[in-house]
């Protein structure tokens, strides 16, 4: 435990913890000199808050704001836009750090604080980071809270009135959240974002690209097959399709050129949800060519499918597209898809001549080429450098390469025999999540194979020159392909069984979450709406939808606001007796008029009496049994709990049984009568007597009945007259004038429960007051 | 109070006389007591660091809609159902306040009075959260027993007669400070304030001053010890009591009482040549030498005449009449 004093500082210094957990997340992507600032700047006003010292001078703070200035400028260039203005922002803020000390200011520090959390939803919106930023979120209202209060109020109470807050308003974030518009597009220009490039397929393939890619875990897309999931070997995500080489790398095919020639589709489609993670580039993948091409997204030159923008968010289609297809290419195509830089790989060239020479089937040649890699190459993933000759050097000295060198070689092969082929990247496989059925496509499912021209009647057609040397790396995946020694670190957790169950149920539960909560754009709430009816499905009918909503909320409060009578709100008793008249008027019996409800409710409650167990009443249909039995039920839920009351009601509880029960109910019956009379007949004239205190007044009224009577039976109540009992009790009523006789000594003979001496006293001292002709009015 | 630190200004200066206003906020003209604060009563605005915070809130929707952030939509939202339930709270604090009475205190003029609000809290917790206020002063309610509470102002006493608490404000800001709910009302309690005595003036005039109580009352004379009175000029050195001259500053003298002497009357009468508060203040004045030095007295006004006698509670009743001298009419017409 912490001496006293040094508890009570750093209490003082709780309003500090909400900007520093909401700066850890954001400390990773800052420039380290900028989070240390921070933290320095945050541990400076620590030390203030701890040692009670007064703050910095204004004109340090002016001058720190200016250097930071100064500082985010010489790094970033700018003061504004994203990358910028988040560090200034936080920068900023921790310097506000040093002038916060009044109340409000502190306020201003916590709101600000929100933001900077919030803001870093701009890196990421992960499950962990939500709740983790949520959490410091609530913390921050608490500390609010906290603050409110003068610091009395104990932090576990701040927390749970910060959860209450935001519990009431969690109905309201959630029908927003669904039904607010959603924009399709930026409101203003958004600057691309550098530096952010992910890793991911690339323009270009050059040796070793796709084998450093293989090295990542990260998700790449995710697929949900409508029908059962097709043999992996089938599964071949087409991206983007690279024609020119220029000696060592292969480019992409210009993705701005439309699809030329005929493409045909082939056997039935398959329908898959295809869940694209942001890449920052055009080019899409999918098994095959999708038919019709979704929204935003079109074929272009090569068969390539596109998105008319870059990929930024992550993006979601739901797809009919054919495994089997027949692309047919104009003449100028093939003659450009036979090119081949002059004065490289000699060796090759030859080699592929003479195979040409040997058999004029383009598919005996690439069964030749084909055969050669099964028959003396080996797949590896840490393959030898290679010299400028890099086909020549690869097929007849390394012999050892990854895909994208089989590829690469095997279409330079074919080219140099006269046979038009392209090289295509792209994904393979995939991982089955069993959790949720999602196939998962890794960046280290990346793979490289070759699509070749047979002819008019075939088309284009895929050939994978992998396969030939690794079979294992098509059937099994890119884990069984690679020698152990050679694994990434990325795959090589995939060999615990648990922990891939765990990883299994992670994912599962992160793309539920990037699904249905991430994912919810206008595309999701159209279809949502378009569920709920067709008609609503449209942005427009949104808009005015939530316009008119909130017009009619907000009227709907003032509605309420203004029906509703004050003394209809506040008074339970008030509102039963509503009731009773809506009741009685429905069984066509006129309410009591004013002066007749005493008497009238006196008969009811003799009445529920006369019916003996209070279980009875509640069974009872009629109107004034079940407006006492409410009654009954105010009084004692109003009591609050008092002891006398709850011991009331056990009595009640038991009181259906046994020859003892009845006389309790009885009295109970006359008890709550007395209540009930107290209170109502108070509703003619102010001033106001509680409910609580009706009750324990009741109570009163009850033993000392029981002392006068020693316990008479019931037929000797009915004779009682009320204003007896009342004066008995000394209870005041309003209006009989015998209240002005009490006096607090009275009330002390008379057995009162302790905790129900002030509610009953409380309408004394008003009716006293209103009577004593002293120096007020 | 340091949550709250200064009255919600911008009502203060509202001209509450014009009709309109006292029709939009509801002010009657005096509010019987016990006094509910009830739903329509309570008014509710944002503080400023609210509206920062509402601001603050449209930029994240703003940058939340830009960047395409659902994150960022869930936490808007979530932070605005927040604030609309702040909101709910702040306004729910002071719901069902009852103010059950007020005990005024009176005061002399240029002094100050004291009202003592006796509130009713629905929820005793609330308390250290409200401020009552009239007019520049302020203060928290200090909670007692069951939901009650007692919040004391201190007014400056301005003028003789009855002085109006006036419209007095509750407010309160928990649980966050970001909304300010505040209700208006002008209970009818009133205190007395006493003339201011004169600094210096006529000494006390002698016993029997009212001709018709010459051969009856008593009358300061010299045989029968009755105390010690303050001196007077052109007594006897002889009847100076030496001793409590060390101890005050004034000098004392023995009084004594004639039997056959009249009482002594504090007359308005004797005071002519004055305008009539100048009279009040010298009656006040003297209402409280004679109150120090114990003698029984009688006070005279045009109208109304308090028999001699004794004690704070004659004292009271001697000052209260010379506070409510000449506005009785008025006086009556105040507390209809």
């Amino acid at each position: 435990m912490l001496p006293e004093t040094a508890r009570a500082r750093l209490s003082h210094a709780l309003w500090l913890l909400p900007p520093l957990l909401a700066l850890l997340p954001h400390l990773e992507g800052l420039p380290p000199w900028l989070g240390l600032t921070c933290l320095g700047l945050w541990l400076w006003r620590l030390l203030l808050v701890l040692a009670d010292r007064p703050l910095p001078a204004r004109w340090l703070r002016i001058g720190l704001a200016l250097v930071a200035l100064a500082g985010v400028l010489a790094q970033f260039g700018s003061i504004v836009g994203q990358r910028a203005g988040v560090p200034l922002f936080i920068l900023l803020l921790f310097i506000k750090l040093l002038e916060s000390a009044s109340l409000a200011e502190k306020r201003l520090l916590l709101i600000l604080t929100q933001f900077m959390a919030m803001s870093y939803f701009l890196t990421a919106q992960s499950l962990p980071v939500t709740a983790y930023l949520l959490l410091v979120s609530v913390l921050g209202v608490a500390v609010m809270a906290h603050l409110q209060s003068g610091a009395r109020l104990p932090p576990r109470q701040a927390v749970r009135r910060a959860l209450g807050l935001f519990a009431a308003g969690l109905p309201l974030a959630l029908l927003l959240f669904v039904f607010f518009p959603r924009l399709d597009r930026p409101l203003w220009f958004l600057p691309q974002q550098q530096g952010t490039a992910s890793t991911g397929m690339s323009d270009t393939m050059g040796p070793g690209d796709i084998a450093n890619l293989i090295q990542s875990g990260e998700i790449a897309f995710r697929v949900r097959f409508a029908g059962p999931v097709p043999e992996r070997t089938g599964l071949y995500w087409r991206g983007p399709v690279l024609a020119r080489f220029d000696g060592r790398t292969w480019h992409a095919i210009d993705r701005r050129q439309p699809l030329r020639g005929e493409v045909l589709t082939l056997g039935a489609p398959q329908r898959l949800t295809l869940t694209l993670e942001p890449h920052q580039r055009q080019w899409l993948f999918s098994l095959g060519v999708p038919h019709p091409t979704p929204e935003g997204t079109r074929l272009a030159a090569g068969l390539q499918w596109t998105s008319d923008t870059p990929v930024e968010q992550r993006r979601r289609w739901d797809l009919e597209t054919y495994p089997a297809f027949r692309h047919l290419s104009p003449a100028d195509a093939l003659a450009d898809a036979l090119i081949l830089p002059q004065g490289f790989n000699p060796r090759a060239r030859e080699l592929a001549r003479r195979w040409r020479a040997a058999a004029p089937d383009p598919e005996a040649v690439s069964r030749a080429a084909l055969a050669l890699f099964h028959d003396a190459f080996a797949y590896t993933l840490e393959p030898p450098q290679l010299g400028p000759h890099s086909v020549d050097d690869f097929l007849f000295r390394s012999r050892r390469g990854f895909c994208e060198h089989f590829a690469g070689s095997y279409v330079f092969l074919m080219r140099a025999a006269g046979i038009p082929a392209r090289v295509v990247t792209g994904y393979l496989g995939g991982e089955i999540n069993p959790l949720d059925g999602h196939v998962v496509v890794r960046q280290s499912d990346a793979h490289a194979w070759a699509e070749i021209w047979l002819g008019p009647e075939k088309g284009w057609t895929r050939v994978d020159p992998t396969a030939s040397v690794s079979p294992s790396r098509v059937e099994q995946g890119i884990g069984a392909a690679l020698p152990a020694a050679e694994m990434p670190p990325a795959l090589a957790r995939l060999s615990v069984p648990w922990l891939q169950g765990m990883r299994h149920t992670w994912e599962m539960l992160n793309n539920g979450w990037n699904q249905w909560v991430l994912g919810y754009g206008q595309e999701q709430q159209l279809r949502l709406l378009a569920r709920l009816s067709p008609d609503f499905a449209s942005t427009r009918w949104l808009a005015s939808a939530t316009i008119l909503a909130g017009t009619l909320g907000l009227g709907l409060l003032v509605w309420l606001y203004w029906r509703s009578g004050p003394a209809a709100r506040t008074d339970p008793a008030a509102r039963a007796w509503k009731d009773l008249e809506r009741r009685l008027g429905k069984a066509g019996l006129p309410p009591p008029a004013r002066r007749a409800r005493r008497p009238w409710i006196t008969r009811a409650a003799w009445d529920a009496r006369g019916r003996g167990s209070p279980r009875n009443w509640a069974r009872s249909p009629s109107c004034t049994c079940w407006f006492v039995t409410r009654m009954r039920g105010i009084a004692w839920s109003s009591s609050g709990g008092g002891s006398r009351a709850s011991g009331c009601w056990i009595d009640l509880r038991r009181g259906g049984r046994g020859r003892l029960g009845g006389k309790l109910a009885c009295q109970f019956a006359l008890r709550l009568q007395i209540a009930v009379m107290l209170h109502v007949g108070d509703m003619q004239d102010a001033p106001h007597l509680p409910v609580g205190a009706a009750h324990h007044g009741a109570v009163r009224a009850g033993h000392a009945l029981q002392q006068q009577q020693h316990g008479a039976e019931t037929g000797g109540l009915d004779a009682l007259d009320v204003r007896e009992v009342e004066d008995e009790a000394g209870i005041p009523v309003p209006g009989t004038g015998a209240h002005l006789r009490q006096t607090g000594a009275r009330h002390a003979e008379v057995e009162a429960p302790p905790d129900a001496d002030a509610p009953l006293l409380d309408p004394l001292l008003v009716l006293n007051r209103k009577r004593h002709k002293g120096p007020c009015r | 109070m340091k949550a709250a630190a200064s009255p919600p200004r911008g009502l203060a200066f509202l001209p509450l006389r014009t009709p309109l206003l006292r029709r939009l906020f509801r002010l009657r003209a005096l509010e019987p007591l016990p006094f509910t604060v009830t739903a329509r009563r309570i008014y509710i605005l944002p503080t400023r660091q609210g509206l920062a915070f509402a601001l603050l809130l449209m930029g994240m929707l703003l940058g939340a809609m830009n960047y395409g952030l659902s994150m960022g939509f869930l936490f808007t939202f979530l932070l605005a159902g927040m604030l609309l339930s702040a909101l709910f709270a702040t306004w729910r604090g002071l719901l069902g306040i009852r103010l059950a009475g007020i005990e005024a205190e009176p005061g002399f003029a240029g002094g100050e009075v004291r009202f003592t609000l006796d509130l009713r809290l629905p929820d005793p917790a609330t308390a250290a959260a409200l401020v009552v206020a009239a007019g520049d002063t302020q203060a928290t309610p200090v909670p007692g027993q069951n939901g009650a509470a007692r919040a004391l102002l201190s007014l400056p006493a301005r003028q003789r007669g009855r002085q109006a608490l006036g419209p007095c404000r509750l407010y309160s800001e928990a649980p966050l400070g970001l909304f300010r709910a505040w209700a208006v009302f002008t209970p009818a309690a009133a205190a007395l304030v006493w003339p201011k005595p004169s600094a210096r003036g006529l000494p006390l005039p002698a016993p029997g001053g009212m001709e018709d109580e010459r051969p009856s009352g008593s009358q300061r004379g010299s045989e029968d010890f009755d105390g010690l009175t303050g001196y007077q000029p052109g007594e006897s050195p002889s009847r100076l009591v030496w001793k409590s001259l060390a101890r005050h500053a004034e000098p004392l003298v023995k009084s004594f009482v004639s039997p056959r002497g009249g009482s002594l009357w504090l007359d308005w009468a004797r005071l002519p040549g004055m305008d009539p508060e100048t009279r009040l203040a010298h009656l006040a004045r003297w209402v409280l030498e004679a109150d120090r030095m114990g003698l029984a007295y009688g006070l005279h006004l045009p109208g109304l005449r308090i028999p001699p006698a004794g004690g704070p509670l004659q004292r009271l009743r001697c000052l209260n009449a010379l506070a409510l001298h000449g506005q009785a009419a008025q006086g009556d017409a105040d507390a209809a």
